[in-house]
This record gives C-alpha cells, structure tokens and sequence, in this order.
C-alpha cells in the first residue's frame, strides 16, 4: 500500500465516521422538530382534553428518543395543593405504578425545576441533595441521572419534563438540555393557549 | 487494501462521494443548527423582562436567523396595519437590503404575504413571477427580482401579529418542505412567546414606531 493510498484510506474513514455523526444529529434534530410541528398543528384546531394528553406523551416519547434516555416522566402542577402530579410516563419503569404519583411541593429535582423555573442537569442523582428517593424504593427503581425542565405557558410554571437514566452510561450535555427546554417551552406556550380557548368556551 | 490500480481508482471515487455527502450534511446539519440557536436565543430573551424596544431586536433576530437557516438571500417582515387592512414593511434584512422596501405597503388581500395573512398558513413559492397571488408592483418600482419565496404567519393567541418573508434561495435552489416547517415553528414559537410577554396595543405600537422613523 502507497502513501497516498494509506492517505485516501485514512481519510475515506475519516469523512464516513464525520458523516455518520452528521447524520445521527441531523435524525435527532428532525426528531425534535417533528415533535413541534406536531404540537403546533394540534393546537390549530381546538384539542379535547383526551388528545391533548396523547399529544404530549408522543411529545415525551420524541424526547426521550431524541436526548436517548431510558425513563422520561411528564409531571402537571397541581395548582391547589402544589404538589406535581406524574400524569405521563414512558420507558423502562413500572408505568403503572408511577402514574398519578405526586410530589410534595418542592421536593425533587422536579420540584426545585418548578420553583426555580430553570432546568437542570444531575448526573449523580442519588448523591443530589434535591432528590426524592421515596418514589425509587416504592417502585424498585434505580434513578442514576436526571435532566429536568420546566413546562411553562402564559409565564406560569404548568408543569415539568423528566429524562431520566441518559443511555448507554452516557452523562447529559448541555445540548441535551437546550432540547428539553425548548421543547418543554414550546408545549407550555401551546398549551397555555389550549387551555385559554377552553376556559373562553365554557 | 488498495494494491491494484483499479482499486485505488475506486477508493478516490469513493472519496469524492463521500466529500460530496459530507458537504451536504454540513449544510444541512448547519441550517438545523441555526435554527436551535434561534429557539434558543428567542426562549433566553423572554425570560428577561421585556422592555417595548426590545421585542423588534428579538424579531430582527428572529428574521435574521430565518434567512441563514433557510439559505435565502433576503428577507422581511411585515405588519398589519389594523384600520386599512394593509401589510406594512417593518423590517427589511439581507445582502440585498432594500431600506427603501421600509415604510412601503401592501394592499389588503394583496401579494403572497396577504394571502398568508388571510389563510393563516405558510407557503412555499419557488416560480414566483408565474404566481397569481404575486404582487409585481414592489419589484418593478425598486428594480428588484423576486424569484422564489417563502412566507408564514407570525400568530400570537390566535391573533395575526405580522408575516415573515424570505426571499430568493441561495445557489438557485428550491426551497424545500423542510424549509418551510422550520420557518414556520420559528414564527409560531416567536409569535406565541412575544403574545405571552407584551400586550397586543404595545405590539402595534412599538410597530408603528419603526415605521415612521
């Protein structure tokens, strides 16, 4: 084998692994923008409560494959007793289980996410001092890492987003998080305009 | 690996073809990153208090980063002038920057950006001149060649609050479904935010504003 065949063979490698890296983010940046068109058609037509909800757990499930983690939650403020209410769960866990949970006020990652109004990244959960560790002995559940943003519309906190156990032993990224942001931001803007035109109709 | 010439040739046109992916994938990786940081920078700047002067900063942003997601050359954004139905040019950016476009209106109803206005949907137009809806008199008045365009509606609850242009495809290319989806989550996501930070008379106004310096 020459030089310049050793050259173009190195750099054939090179342009294919560049490529495939393109391509990954470029399938997961689709992933995400699919998930927001979705949200905005649905809210041209006004939303029965029921499709509202399946609207937002294909947004979950979009989450979840586009950041790659195991377990994602959808948790709704309680606006009586502020406690968040896990309303949709996908992933590994006992969903059963899970669902219709709630969270005293402020306790949590998710807790401090709706408090704060800000997102954040823990990638050592059980060593976080805002974790909740009840809800994991209750279900046999093993919560490593968690990324969380809050689901806000009409400036108030609706609720919040959950990843949890990024896959592959990998840590969340930032980038991990602007996704989960700004997806959890444009579901809260809708929303919020979902929840105005049935309030006006009644 | 490559021990016959015949090998190495098509090792070099393997090459090729991977460069040429490459580049495609670059460019395409490129407009979708743009497109997040637009998001991202529009979700930043509502989170601080909004004072009036700033919201057209945030659409001018806006405006700019639909231009370079999209690849196009030019791009507007007009207004509803709410008393005579007209849609006023309030901003006008890219490397043909026409400032004399500002200030200028559309009749009701009229040109593509009407018909956006009165649909409440984006479209796609890449033969422009062959349009029905296309308004020629602009582009006849400021020497100027409308070919391809791309325009959707900035909706804040429900209410038109303006539509964005973007004008002319880079490279003489189409524009593309794809284009259009991201163009129209970012005036969707950009309308509804600024619906949520600013009431709609302190919208016009500031409007107004531009348009009369």
């Amino acid at each position: 084998m020459s030089e310049s065949d050793e050259q173009v063979h190195d750099e054939i490698a090179q342009i294919e692994s560049e490529n495939a890296e393109l391509r990954a983010e470029i399938r997961s940046l689709r992933t995400f923008i699919d998930s927001m068109q979705n949200l905005m058609e649905a809210v041209e037509q006004p939303l029965p409560e029921a499709e509202l909800m399946e609207l937002l757990s294909g947004v979950l499930a979009n989450a979840l494959q586009t950041i790659n983690a195991s377990d994602g939650s959808l948790l709704v403020l309680d606006e009586d007793t502020n406690e968040l209410v896990f309303v949709i769960t996908h992933g590994e866990a006992q969903k059963d289980q899970l669902a219709w949970q709630r969270l005293p006020p402020g306790e949590g990652i998710a807790g401090w996410v709706a408090k704060n109004r800000r997102a954040t990244i823990v990638n050592d959960a059980q060593a976080d001092d805002r974790f909740y560790p009840a809800l994991d002995r209750e279900l046999g559940f093993k919560t490593q890492s968690v990324l969380a943003a809050p689901i806000i519309g009409g400036g108030r906190v609706l609720g919040v987003i959950e990843m949890l156990n990024k896959r592959d032993d990998k840590l969340f990224s930032v980038g991990d998080q602007t996704l989960l942001t700004l997806m959890c931001r444009f579901s809260g803007e809708l929303l919020y305009t979902v929840i105005q035109q049935n309030q006006s109709k009644k | 690996m490559t021990e016959t010439p015949l090998k190495e040739q098509d090792s070099i046109g393997r090459l090729e073809q991977l460069r040429g992916e490459n580049l495609v994938l670059e460019q395409e990786a490129g407009g979708l990153r743009e497109f997040m940081e637009c998001m991202g920078k529009l979700m930043e700047a509502v989170e601080s208090p909004q004072r009036e002067s700033e919201v057209l900063v945030l659409l001018a942003q806006v405006l700019d980063s639909a231009i370079r997601a999209i690849g196009a050359k030019d791009g507007s954004l007009l207004v509803p002038d709410e008393e005579t139905g007209e849609l006023v040019f309030v901003l006008v950016q890219g490397e043909s920057t026409k400032r004399s476009l500002v200030g200028r209106r559309l009749p009701a109803g009229r040109g593509i950006a009407g018909w956006v206005a009165e649909n409440r949907r984006g479209t796609t137009v890449n033969n422009v001149p062959a349009d029905e809806r296309f308004y020629p008199e602009l582009d006849v008045e400021l020497d100027y060649r409308t070919n391809s365009l791309m325009a959707a509606p900035l909706l804040g609850g429900k209410r038109l609050l303006g539509v964005v242009e973007v004008v002319n495809k880079r490279d003489g290319k189409l524009f593309s479904t794809g284009n259009l989806t991201l163009m129209a989550l970012m005036c969707r996501f950009a309308g509804e935010l600024l619906h949520g930070i600013i009431s709609e008379a302190e919208l016009t106004q500031s409007m107004r504003r531009v348009e009369q310096a």
